[in-house]
């Protein structure tokens, strides 16, 4: 990558009054306008309901059009407050094209309550904004594992327990699609492309303020009696359940159009804005593992859109697509979702993979072994899982002549994720590594995802499958590959790259305490989980036979120190960014990539001159490897 | 200000094929969210037939009117392809197809919900009535956003046509990227709207000819 000449950055835009700016389009007026905007649905869906609408309510008295027409119109309140209204309107009017952009206008905390169109900002707002319903959930998490201390004395009660079962699922599952690709793909893929921005930056904001809104929204079904179905939303529980269940739909297809649209700007991103000499494969691989999760959010999220609308009309408007007495089936929506929801595991997973891939050449001072293999794994991987989707129903009564096949593809798809974790070990083997907090966390990663991926063959396979059908067996595979696979690569992100984005040191050693009380207490929570399946322990039941106490009050109690364990990060995270503010060193792990040869913080507009690269993403252990030279650009962000 | 032209003028201002570029691989990246999209009612559609729960997949009389459905998918197909056809030659011939486009969506819009007040049978109707309901009522929707679109780019050469030349003359000779802009915003959208428009048409055979 060659070097570009530097000028002084010129003065910002004298900013309004605090007043002025507190009235204009941000935070506090979406909310203002998305109550209004609720309230007034809510009142023309009473006054269009009819009597006869309430058939399908087992509540009397609820109303799923006011309130399925108080949540449309309350976020669209929510987004016209937020300032997303304005250019598409000025743009109808024949108003010209611009990408002015609303940072070099606002400065300081305000920008970050707001439409900015700055990546690095809504960088920060999703980390902020994820984080604190990843904090939602695992309360959720905690209050499970309360519940489950005992077999029979409740402290929820049943439908509550579902409801928080249900919330945990759908909190983690739909906000943490985006858990990686929100924070890191959005501030990194630009800078490591050698583009300044998005493609489509309004579009980029608007994705978080849409997964904000649907955050909120699930978070309101406990005020209409929650859900009982799980995250999965099975029908014919979704169309007998409470108005609950219509947030359920709210922030799934909240989620999903959030999905579609984050996935969509950054495919464009990549493939339309990389600068001189990016050429692919040139790409770093997180790169390409956002460009295969981006695939798959831009193909299988609109699927779930359209099946949660079918949810919606069968609520709303009577039409019958999940209810059998009137023509139409509950395995309807069984398939559709999993037609969604398998993509969905790889969408969480692919960016995992990414950033170990990504960060493993750091540590262990070795080019990236495999570099095409990997790339290949993960199309593969993104490609393949969308022919897997029925080895969730293998026990529902489908045909029995498509369970081999479905079983062989899921099968398959082991090779291609084989590829990826073969690249991870090749790079490791004879490496000279450091263990570093984030190095740490990747090796965990290596662990976790291994057992995750060895438990999965056994669901993949239908005589197996049909004995762990429903079991906690299935959520110790898919806690040890989500969580073991997603979310320590995406601490391994925090700890890497978070000195870069904020522009100050996280603590090292609280780190590592975090680091190994998480790692030993997840293991302690989650491997237990494989063998209270075995001994029959039920998903999504209340109740257990008393022998399993023992294991359970174990389970329950390893939980907590993993819930303690988080909590250590957060002190770290607030006592580093916020009282000790230590600035970070520009390079403190001597990475060789772009974003690294950039100043810290990261000046507003990334670089004064486009990049151009001319050489290998992981040039570690050549002899001569100059770094890439950049010339910042303005203040920093 | 051009789309690809920093803030700043200190810095480098981007390729101006960028953005352009972005907008026409951006439209054919629509065109596969829409496939998924309705290939969800698509596959209801053959899954309930299949299935034919309780014999219930049509409850009754279930035809809609042939009559209806054909000039709903004819006014569609008819914007699509004039819009298409002049996306290609001065933007002067592009303004007329665009408010042909326009105007026939709109029409076929107003259509289909003239017709839900015609149809002999409800959203309750079946198997068969659940599908007809979603897939065009969503259609529907989405043709008017993708309306938005068209209207957009409309606007656009009514103002190009308004101001174009003093624009060029404001700029004494240096290329403008605007006009590339909006080329290519008339470009993605008319590749889109064929696309849409080629979706309706599989929905009227599927839904009124099958």
């Amino acid at each position: 990558m060659s070097a570009a000449a530097a000028t002084s950055p010129g003065p910002m835009p004298a900013l309004a009054p605090l007043w002025r700016r507190l009235i204009g389009f941000n935070l506090l007026t979406g909310i203002v306008l998305g109550v209004g905007g609720w309230f007034l649905g809510h009142w023309i869906g009473s006054e269009i309901h009819g009597e006869s609408l309430a058939y399908f309510s087992t509540t009397a008295g609820e109303n799923d059009i006011a309130i399925m027409l108080g949540y449309l119109l309350g976020v669209i309140g929510f987004l016209i407050g937020l300032g997303f209204a304005v250019y598409p309107l000025q743009r109808l009017l024949g108003g010209q094209p611009t990408l002015a952009e609303r940072e070099s206008h606002e400065h300081g905390l305000l920008r970050y309550f707001s439409l900015s169109t700055d990546h690095k900002v809504v960088a920060k707002q999703y980390m902020v904004g994820v984080g604190f319903f990843f904090f939602i959930g695992g309360l959720n998490a905690m209050a499970i594992r309360t519940e489950l201390l005992q077999p029979n004395t409740h402290v929820f009660g049943a439908n509550q327990y579902l409801t928080l079962v249900g919330m945990h699922g759908s909190m983690m599952m739909g906000i943490f699609t985006s858990g990686v690709l929100g924070p890191f793909a959005n501030w990194l893929v630009p800078i490591m492309i050698g583009s300044r921005r998005m493609a489509f930056p309004r579009i980029e904001s608007l994705t978080f303020w849409l997964l904000m809104a649907a955050g909120v929204v699930l978070i309101t079904t406990i005020f209409f009696g929650g859900f009982q179905t799980g995250w999965t939303g099975y029908q014919p529980l979704g169309d007998q359940g409470t108005a609950g269940y219509d947030a359920y739909i709210g922030f799934f297809a909240l989620v999903g159009l959030s999905m579609t649209l984050l996935g969509f700007n950054l495919i464009v991103t990549i493939v339309t804005m990389r600068a001189p000499g990016m050429i692919w494969s040139r790409l770093p691989i997180f790169v390409w593992s956002v460009l295969a999760t981006a695939g798959l959010m831009v193909l299988a999220a609109p699927t779930l859109i359209a099946t949660l609308l079918m949810a919606a009309m069968d609520r709303t408007v009577q039409t019958a697509f999940f209810i059998p007495g009137q023509g139409g089936s509950p395995y309807l929506f069984q398939n559709l979702f999993w037609v969604f929801g398998h993509p969905e595991v790889y969408v969480l997973a692919l960016p995992g993979f990414g950033i170990v891939l990504e960060l493993l050449p750091v540590f262990t001072r070795k080019p990236l072994w495999g570099y095409r293999l990997a790339v290949a794994g993960m199309l593969g991987v993104g490609i393949l899982s969308f022919f897997v989707w029925q080895h969730h129903l293998f026990v529902s009564g489908l045909n029995a002549d498509l369970r081999p096949f479905f079983s062989l593809s899921t099968e398959l798809i082991s090779i291609p994720t084989g590829f990826i974790y073969l690249c991870a070990l090749g790079t490791l083997w004879r490496g000279r590594i450091r263990f570093t907090v984030p190095m740490l966390f990747c090796l965990a990663w290596a662990f976790n995802f291994l057992w995750g991926g060895v438990s999965g063959i056994f669901l993949s396979d239908v005589p197996s499958d049909v004995t762990t059908h429903g079991s906690f067996f299935v959520m110790a595979h898919f806690h040890y590959t989500i969580m073991g696979g997603l979310i320590f690569a995406f601490f391994a992100a925090i700890y890497y790259w978070v000195p870069k984005m904020y522009g100050y040191k996280l603590s090292e050693r609280l780190g590592k305490w975090h680091f190994w009380i998480m790692f030993l207490a997840f293991n302690s929570t989650f491997a237990p989980l494989f063998a209270l399946g075995f001994l029959g322990m039920p998903r999504r039941v209340v109740t257990y036979a008393t022998n399993l106490q023992g294991l359970n009050d174990w389970v329950s109690a390893s939980a907590y120190v993993l819930g303690l364990s988080l909590l250590l990060f957060l002190v770290n995270a607030v006592w580093s960014l916020v009282f000790k503010r230590e600035p970070a060193e520009r390079n403190p792990w001597r990475s060789k990539s772009i974003e690294w040869q950039l100043p810290t913080p990261v000046p507003l507009h990334d670089f004064e001159q486009l990049p151009v690269f001319d050489g290998d993403p992981y040039p570690y252990g050549e002899e001569r490897t100059p770094l890439p030279a950049v010339a910042p650009a303005g203040e920093g962000a | 200000m051009e789309a690809s032209a920093p803030l700043d003028e200190r810095l480098q201002a981007e390729p101006p094929d960028w953005q352009p570029h972005a907008i026409r691989i951006g439209g054919r990246l629509l065109c596969g969210s829409i496939t998924f999209f309705f290939l969800a009612f698509l596959f209801a559609y053959f899954y309930l037939l299949a299935l034919n729960t309780n014999g219930h997949f049509r409850i009754g009389s279930t035809q809609p009117p042939v009559g209806l459905g054909t000039p709903i998918a004819g006014l569609m197909l008819i914007g699509a392809i004039v819009y298409r056809l002049a996306s290609r030659r001065p933007f002067a011939d592009v303004l007329p197809a665009g408010i042909v486009a326009l105007v026939c969506t709109l029409a076929a819009v107003a259509l289909q919900f003239y017709e839900y007040t015609t149809l002999s049978f409800g959203a309750a109707s079946g198997g068969y009535a659940a599908v007809f309901f979603g897939w065009t009522l969503w259609y529907a929707v989405l043709a008017l956003i993708g309306a938005f679109w068209i209207e957009i780019q409309v606007a656009s050469l009514a103002r190009w046509r308004v101001g174009g030349s003093e624009r060029r003359s404001r700029r004494e000779g240096v290329p403008s990227d605007d006009d590339e802009l909006l080329r290519a915003g008339i470009e993605a959208s008319s590749f889109y709207w064929s696309y849409f428009a080629a979706i309706g048409a599989i929905a009227f055979i599927v839904l009124y000819l099958v």
